[in-house]
């Protein structure tokens, strides 16, 4: 009775917002709240987790729901539920300069997205993946299309529809496996997996790559995203990069692991993320809107991070986890940071930075993008060499040219927008922070500094993590294990 | 905060002196597949670099005092210079590679205040494609020999396979001429050092272009090992691109008009110098003893010109002119520091082209060494553009009459430096005793000494004793003779007291006689040719070309859905065609 908390407390939560909302405007905000710091505080102490945990919900796992919570996905229900808790705090304080239309029911999806991003880490068993898929794909399209305006309904009915047949995709490839193997646990089917024929397993494979593909936003796939980070307003855009997309990309490669233990298509993948990474970087080089302009940054570090979880390697996937702590906290805080300029001075262009009037807003933004690129003493280094690293080893220099193209041309614009912040123009009026707004940017902000300067500290829990995400086979004797 | 930049300048002192002995690693081994040690290792080398980091340090705190610079300034200033101690004691690339990446970063905000946007991008892109050409180069290092170590460089360069060779020796060298700026890649360079703080330049100049040289040279000695290097491609390389660097550069130096551009692209020169020397394993010595004088002349330059410029505001030569009068002591200083740059005796830069020339005689570049004597040659061009631009004729504007000599602040540290740079040249052989030390300690030959005050070649001696005190006695006179002179001539009201001119001038017309000069060299065919060319077309087109396939490519994200899907089906289709068999 614990694991099961992440999802269940949120999505009751969900359900009692009718109730909760007699309380009056801020019951259901602090209510929310305080619920999600509880579960950031749960999720912490799994921490020194040190088997995994199964949980059963009624029936034993070949047919029932069951829920695993190990090192690899105890990092990323932390890592959602503190964001989501800081993204909860932060709302509550931006309030009063910005505020959506019936908030209640905004309280609602935002629960609803973090219990599925959380339900799509924990589950076992595919069907329930799908489950968590579609829930959290819904709560992003009403989240995308929640200012009812004309860009923002486009944005959602983009979302919608890509969404839909991404989602078709995964039914195919869950109809194919459950017609072959009988099973729709993923223990059992990475069981079986190896008995199929060939063909079988390519065309399996191959829908579950387009399934998630669109949702991980890899390269032919992720024509969308730009238009809906646009679209969508700027601080729910934070819990897109942040969140929606971590979630999916860990769960495809959950899937991937233990299907394809011996990493059969891993080559096409790593250059596949790569080359997403260099596309996004290049088109981004013309933009001048920041929304899509820090889209496209996102499809950038999802491409690295494809890459890197391809990889098949416990140092690569350790990387990939740096990477995710880096970019999800650097990706927060310049959304965040945004939606206040956008607030204050009425303008997402990439200008505006050369307008804008707040010295430490531009000191923590400069943070997050230096992080993001990948500078010594921030968290953003330690993901990227660990990565270059077992690429080196691995002989894959190719891609590691790649990567560095495009590290290189993601500074030629994330410089240019330092440039904007850092230089003496004419500003505008000043904008001011609330106390609070300015601690917990700060905290962010803190997170990159020591994680990039003292990696040290959570390199023995990273390794461990991405030892037992790769771990495919104690994975199945877990499970099956809890079976018999 | 000026009082906590002079103290930790000094304390830099001591932090060298600490870690002048020190011997620290540590293995970052949690990651179970490959160990990576990483340490502080003290070397006769780091000694010496890190010894200039400091003593420039200090030079440039004494002369900031003038100035109101912000808190954040003096923070990035010793974050710079922590970053370059961690750089120089590294053991290991992958501290030198963050030393490398953080010098970088916390220059660009040094310089983020003062330089335009434009030049100011073009700093930083050239410094992560510095950094990421390193890294890769390491990775490629990493990828045979398991380790950053330099210990075990030389071993993993040996097994990589030759194309692979050539690629790391490329990127490696890449990384560094970016950084000391070698033609070619120093299209960030010129305007950088125009436009950064007054303060910032001398910095810049002697020490952060030293850095891409201690760079070559680990690279040289730890990876490729240096002494395996002559007949080798690479050797003829380094040569042949080090002096093309310091003719063009100095031709470059001679047309302009604003004099830290010249003093920037001299630097350039000057360092091709050292580049070209570093071709061989003889001529380490000469280069450490040319990267030691480079550092105190550009350091004693750009102190004095950031003198002037504070005093008159004006930094173009056609602004300036007969100041000689006005800062005799400024004047003073900037005659030693030219004197020292051309590289002639009695003073120590002729000691350090000595021990240059010889080595590239040694080993018969007898070609290159020509070619740098011409560029030496050239240099006096505009190097007494210099000191008759800014101090001799007459006064280009009334405004200019009635200043008076730089604050007390810029002159301390100029006597300090040309207090040195005459002391070196009294004593050249004193140094050769220091670079001996540093010379065995990477196993490679000791330069001859013979005594003290002398520099012994196989080929001729050259005392610097001897010659300083000639020089001084005989100046001495001149001197005295000049001064008993200057009493009888007549001295003019102003400069429109021309009393030979045919026509009258106005206010507007330029009447120092070396305004233009340097001009009438384009004429020349060859130097036309240097002067036209420039890397800059090269790169706009790069830059050109990048940002139109970025339109072509931005086509996939326009929002239409229905191609967007029709590319999608057919990448799935050939995804399936491709993995089906």
């Amino acid at each position: 009775m614990s694991s099961i908390l992440f999802i269940a407390l949120p999505l009751l939560f969900a359900f009692c917002v009718p109730l909760l909302e007699k309380l009056g405007r801020n019951g259901v905000a602090y209510a929310s709240t305080l619920m999600q710091i509880f579960l950031a505080a749960l999720a912490f102490s799994f921490f020194g987790l040190e088997h995994p945990q199964l949980e059963i919900i009624a029936i034993a796992p070949p047919l029932g729901i069951s829920f695993v919570l190990d090192q690899a996905s105890v990092f990323f229900v932390a890592l959602f539920s503190s964001l989501m808790t800081l993204f909860s705090l932060y709302y509550l304080w931006q309030r009063k300069i910005k505020s959506y239309k019936n908030e209640a029911k905004f309280f609602i999806l935002l629960n609803t997205l973090l219990a599925s991003a959380v339900g799509l880490v924990l589950s076992n068993d595919i069907f329930n993946i799908y489950v968590f898929f579609e829930i959290a794909g819904i709560s992003a399209y009403i989240l995308t299309a929640y200012e009812k305006n004309a860009k923002a309904l486009e944005a959602g009915i983009k979302y919608l529809l890509t969404g839909s047949v991404a989602s078709i995709f995964l039914v195919l490839a869950i109809m194919l496996i459950y017609i072959n193997i009988g099973s729709l646990n993923l223990a059992l089917i990475a069981q079986n997996f190896e008995t199929l024929p060939y063909n079988l397993k390519v065309l399996i494979s191959l829908l579950l790559f387009l399934g998630f593909g669109f949702k991980v936003e890899i390269f032919p796939l992720n024509f969308w995203v730009s238009d809906v980070y646009e679209g969508s307003s700027t601080l729910i855009n934070g819990l897109f990069s942040a969140i929606v997309v971590k979630a999916y990309l860990f769960v495809f490669f959950h899937i991937l692991y233990l299907l394809l233990p011996s990493g059969e298509f891993s080559h096409f993948l790593i250059y596949l993320g790569a080359l997403s990474m260099l596309v996004s970087q290049i088109v981004a080089l013309k933009q001048t809107n920041l929304k899509r302009l820090f889209a496209y940054s996102s499809l950038g570090q999802v491409g690295l991070l494809f890459a890197a979880f391809s990889m098949h390697d416990s140092d690569a996937i350790m990387g990939a986890f740096f990477i995710v702590f880096a970019h999800s906290i650097a990706k927060m805080i310049l959304f965040l940071s945004l939606s206040n300029i956008e607030e204050h001075y009425k303008s997402v262009d990439i200008s505006i930075l050369q307008k804008i009037n707040a010295p430490y807003l531009g000191f923590i933004m400069l943070i997050a993008m230096l992080s993001i690129l990948g500078i010594p003493l921030l968290a953003g280094f330690v993901g990227k060499f660990l990565i270059l690293k077992s690429m080196a080893l691995d002989g894959l220099f190719g891609a590691m040219a790649i990567i560095l193209i495009a590290s290189l041309l993601e500074s030629v614009y994330y410089f240019k927008l330092s440039g904007y912040l850092t230089q003496k123009e004419e500003r505008g009026t000043l904008l001011s922070l609330d106390l609070v707004q300015k601690i917990l940017l700060s905290f962010l902000a803190l997170l990159l500094v020591t994680a990039g300067t003292a990696p040290f500290l959570v390199l023995d829990f990273a390794a461990h993590a991405a030892n037992v995400m790769l771990d495919a086979q104690s994975y199945i004797a877990l499970i099956l294990g809890a079976v018999q | 905060m000026k009082i906590f930049n002079l103290i930790f300048s000094f304390f830099t002192l001591f932090i060298v002196y600490k870690l002048s002995s020190i011997s620290w690693h540590v293995d970052l081994g949690v990651i179970q597949t490959s160990p990576i040690m990483i340490g502080l290792q003290a070397s006769s080398l780091a000694n010496f670099f890190a010894l200039l980091v400091s003593f420039s340090l200090i030079m440039i705190s004494f002369a900031s005092w003038s100035y109101t610079l912000s808190k954040s300034f003096y923070l990035l200033l010793s974050l710079l210079s922590i970053s370059l101690f961690v750089m120089l004691y590294a053991e290991d690339y992958l501290l030198f590679f963050i030393g490398w990446e953080v010098m970088s970063i916390s220059t660009y905000f040094l310089l983020s205040n003062n330089l335009t946007q434009k030049a100011l991008h073009k700093y930083i892109l050239f410094a992560m494609l510095s950094a990421l050409s390193l890294l890769l180069a390491l990775m490629l290092l990493y990828s045979t020999s398991n380790s950053f170590l330099y210990a075990d460089a030389h071993d993993g360069f040996i097994l990589l396979e030759q194309s692979r060779q050539i690629l790391l020796g490329a990127l490696m060298v890449l990384a560094f001429f970016i950084k000391i700026a070698v033609i070619g890649t120093h299209y960030w360079l010129v305007d950088a050092y125009e436009e950064a703080h007054d303060i910032f330049t001398p910095y810049l100049s002697a020490i952060l272009s030293k850095m891409g040289i201690y760079g070559l040279i680990v690279f040289l000695v730890y990876v490729v090992d240096i002494s395996s290097l002559q007949e080798d491609y690479l050797s003829y390389f380094l040569a042949f691109i080090g002096v093309a660097s310091s003719i063009i550069a100095t031709f470059k130096a001679i047309n302009e008009d604003s004099i830290k551009r010249v003093l920037a692209y001299s630097s350039i020169a000057q360092l091709g110098y050292i580049v070209t020397v570093l071709s061989l394993a003889d001529g380490m010595g000469g280069a450490l003893y040319h990267a030691l004088i480079h550092t105190l002349v550009k350091l004693l330059l750009f102190i004095n010109i950031a003198g002037i410029i504070f005093v008159t505001g004006r930094s173009k030569f056609s602004t300036l002119g007969g100041l000689i009068y006005k800062m005799p002591h400024s004047f003073v200083m900037l005659l030693i520091g030219i004197i020292v740059l051309a590289g002639i005796p009695p003073l120590g830069g002729f000691a350090s082209k000595f021990l240059i020339y010889t080595t590239l005689l040694d080993a018969k570049y007898l070609l290159i060494l020509s070619a740098m004597m011409f560029a030496s040659a050239s240099a006096f061009l505009y190097i007494y553009k210099l000191i008759y631009g800014i101090y001799l004729g007459h006064t280009t504007n009334k405004k200019l009459e009635s200043i008076k000599e730089v604050p007390f602040s810029f002159l301390i540290p100029q006597y300090i430096l040309s207090g040195v740079l005459i002391g070196i040249s009294f004593y050249p052989g004193w140094l050769i005793v220091y670079l001996n030390t540093i010379l065995s300690e990477m196993h490679l030959k000791a330069l001859s000494f013979s005594n003290i005050t002398s520099i012994t070649t196989p080929h001729a001696e050259y005392n610097g004793f001897v010659v300083m005190s000639a020089f001084v006695v005989v100046f001495l006179v001149v001197l005295l003779f000049l001064l008993r002179l200057k009493s009888k001539t007549k001295e003019a009201k102003d400069r429109f007291d021309i009393a030979y001119c045919g026509e009258e001038p106005n206010i507007a017309s330029h009447l120092h006689y070396g305004f233009g000069m340097g001009q009438e060299l384009q004429r020349v065919s060859f130097i036309a040719l240097i002067l036209k060319n420039s890397s800059k077309y090269f790169y706009e087109y790069i830059a050109s070309q990048t940002l139109s396939f970025s339109d072509v490519l931005k086509k996939i994200y326009t929002g239409k859905l229905n191609i967007n899907f029709n590319l999608s089906v057919i990448f799935a289709i050939i995804l399936l065609w491709w993995s089906l068999k």
